[in-house]
């Protein structure tokens, strides 16, 4: 298995489209977080600096994206971008027989292209992190705290979960169509979907439960069905894990009543219970993952390769 | 003879009767028995009187002495009487004058049993030597009658005479003030006289002061003012205090005039000195900037531009972020006299976990004679050398991870 691990980790660092990919999120999320240390800097006085660092990873500044929204957005590609040509790749250069033909067994090739993909998520999202450091500490003038790695270390295996979800989906992909570019556009279509035309689904099945909502609780019952729709996107799970864990302050997803938060002082969440409350995000998150590696790694197995 | 009958026959035609009895009379012998006639019509009185009310006057240099004359007629017929007046002290302006509208008169025509009132004035000289003066009034009948001749004596003193007519009053005639401030004093202005008057306000002050007359209420400065007869004004007197005024007492001395009439009051104002503590650096900037965790000096100077001393200077830091430190070395001065400068130490320590970037800080002296007037300084916070070289490394050893990767993983 480690062949093929360490075989298809050289072939992802040395592929150009995951290079220029790679460039374009690391660049344009450095800029972003830079950008966003430069707005704190000029509001330093009202900043709350038991987690500045976590607000560089969240604040928007001007037109640019919060590095975590940018990275909840474009990280699916990398996912695509690795397991899009996994199986589909191999069958297509009629490389798959040649290869199996090893010894190697057949769930150890699935099992090291997923792990080698994982590596490679791992290695973007951690050296963007240390990236988000290294520049902070010069833009904020003091090191994170043990508090603000914390967070940060459970937002990069976020990341690579959410991101190992669309390597998965795409894997997937690439083992039922069997054609590179059918599985590139199958997950890129499913991509699309969930990121962006899930909000409106949600909104128009929300509207279709409630209608006309007149009193605050029926205002609220619609934003929770429209979130509880949303939730079928991992993109709203990873946004709103993201959410809770960057904001220390933050304690409640989506809309709540005024007479719900009547007493609550705004203190920050301790690590333990900011990760209570995303729990089950992440749980589905990883469950999502894993259904998505088996169907693939079940498919796989039994699949037919000689054709 | 006839012609002289004939004059007579026409001054006293009631009695015609009479004549034609002695019309052979000789003419010395009509004249007596005219002269006769005429005591007879006059006596016991004379054809008129001149009532001049006061005839021994005490006045001081320089001012008027007015009275109302009266010309009364005796008779039964209109009576022309001329008025002279002889004996007037040299450069003395001395005169009868008719009432409203008041003209220079030398004569007057009073109506049978009425009278008629003339004003009579006299102007004292500034110049004229304080003494025992005399002026001699003669009235005299046209047909010369009767003669009445009036002595005023006038006794002229180097002292004015309170005349009365217009009366100055301050209810509070002494305020106190800071240099530099306007004071407001209330003056009551009293015509008591039974004429309207119109009064022109004039003040005296020191140098470099301005004084405003202003009404009670409203905003126009005047320089004089329409009284009526009896009626009490009040005004404002407004004064402005030169910043750089000596401290202690300046006399305001505020004048009304009308005509003869002149009021004074002496108004007073007490200057205390007024600090004026002033707060700066030597670069004139208010701004530095420190590392985040390092105790940092800054030097600012305190002055009093003012004309009293400061006491007990504390200063407070009103404004700073929070966990911040801000002391002042000396915590306290116990005075600052005018014209002095202190150098006041503040120590700024900001907590090794603050962001990089523009802090304000604003401190307020404490003083119970100095206002509490903040002062704002613009605190840039840097980064410690230390994170910054720490960061940039973290940086590099990204770009060199990757690159090693890079470079080992693609050669296989």
């Amino acid at each position: 298995m480690s062949v093929v691990f360490w075989k298809e980790l050289a072939d992802h660092f040395s592929s150009r489209r995951f290079m220029i990919l790679l460039t374009i999120i690391v660049l344009t999320g450095l800029w972003a977080t830079y950008s966003a240390g430069q707005t704190i800097r000029l509001d330093a006085e009202n900043m709350p600096t038991e987690s500045v660092f976590l607000l560089l990873l969240t604040s928007q500044s001007g037109a640019l994206f919060p590095l975590a929204t940018f990275l909840g957005f474009l990280g699916p590609l990398v996912g695509i971008t690795l397991g899009f040509d996994a199986i589909s790749g191999e069958y297509a250069r009629g490389t798959l027989s040649r290869v199996l033909s090893q010894p190697i067994y057949r769930d150890s090739l699935i099992n090291g292209k997923f792990l080698a993909g994982l590596a490679t998520v791992a290695t973007f999202w951690a050296s963007i992190l240390i990236l988000v450091i290294g520049l902070g500490m010069p833009l904020l003038g003091f090191p994170p705290n043990g508090e603000e790695l914390w967070r940060m270390l459970f937002f990069t295996l976020i990341g690579i979960i959410y991101v190992g979800f669309w390597l998965a989906l795409a894997m997937l992909f690439s083992i039922l169509f069997q054609r590179t570019v059918t599985a590139a556009l199958g997950s890129l279509a499913l991509w699309l979907f969930l990121a962006i035309f899930v909000w409106m689904v949600a909104k128009v099945v929300s509207d279709i439960v409630v209608r006309d909502p007149s009193t605050p609780e029926q205002l609220v019952q619609q934003a929770n069905i429209e979130t509880a729709v949303s939730r079928f996107s991992p993109n709203t799970l990873y946004s709103e894990t993201v959410h809770i864990l960057l904001n220390p302050v933050a304690r409640t997803f989506g809309p709540v009543l005024q007479e719900q938060l009547s007493g609550i002082l705004p203190t920050p969440l301790a690590l333990s219970q900011s990760l209570l409350l995303i729990f089950p995000h992440i749980a589905t998150l990883l469950a999502l993952v894993a259904v998505c590696f088996a169907i693939s790694y079940i498919k796989f197995m039994r699949t037919e390769i000689r054709t | 003879m006839w012609g002289g009958f004939s004059t007579s026959g026409r001054r006293l035609g009631g009695l015609l009767g009479v004549f034609l009895v002695l019309v052979l009379a000789s003419g010395s012998s009509l004249n007596a028995a005219e002269k006769a006639e005429q005591k007879n019509s006059a006596t016991p009185k004379d054809s008129f009187n001149l009532i001049l009310p006061y005839t021994d006057v005490t006045v001081g240099q320089g001012q008027d002495v007015t009275m109302d004359a009266e010309v009364v007629n005796r008779t039964k017929n209109p009576v022309q009487v001329d008025l002279t007046l002889d004996a007037i002290p040299q450069g003395w302006e001395v005169g009868f004058h008719s009432r409203y509208p008041s003209y220079p008169v030398r004569s007057v025509m009073v109506q049978s049993e009425k009278s008629t009132t003339v004003e009579f004035k006299a102007k004292v000289p500034e110049k004229t030597k304080p003494g025992n003066y005399e002026v001699k009034v003669t009235a005299k009948d046209e047909r010369g009658t009767t003669t009445q001749v009036e002595r005023v004596a006038f006794r002229v003193t180097s002292k004015k005479v309170e005349t009365g007519g217009l009366k100055l009053t301050s209810q509070y005639p002494v305020l106190t003030t800071p240099t530099g401030q306007t004071l407001k004093f209330t003056v009551d202005l009293k015509n008591e006289t039974n004429k309207p008057l119109t009064a022109t306000l004039v003040a005296q002050a020191p140098e470099a002061w301005s004084v405003r007359f202003k009404p009670q209420y409203g905003d126009t400065v005047i320089s004089s003012i329409a009284l009526k007869e009896n009626a009490t004004e009040t005004l404002s007197v407004e004064i402005d205090s030169p910043v750089r005024a000596q401290t202690g007492e300046h006399p305001v001395t505020v004048r009304a005039r009308a005509g003869a009439f002149e009021a004074s009051t002496n108004l007073k104002v007490t200057l205390k000195g007024s600090p004026d503590l002033r707060i700066g650096t030597r670069a004139e900037t208010l701004n530095t900037s420190l590392t985040a965790g390092k105790r940092t000096p800054v030097d600012i100077i305190v002055g009093n531009a003012g004309t009293a001393p400061v006491r007990n200077l504390s200063f407070i830091a009103s404004k700073k972020p929070e966990k911040w430190a801000v002391e002042f070395k000396p915590d306290k001065i116990d005075v600052i006299n005018p014209g002095e400068v202190r150098e006041v130490k503040i120590e700024i320590l900001a907590p090794a976990r603050s962001i990089a970037g523009d802090y304000l800080i604003s401190f307020t002296p404490n003083s119970p004679d100095a206002a509490a007037k903040s002062v704002e300084f613009r605190v840039t916070v840097s980064t410690p050398t230390f994170w910054g070289w720490l960061g940039a490394a973290i940086v590099a050893a990204v770009v060199l991870g990757l690159g090693v990767v890079f470079v080992r993983l693609g050669r296989r």
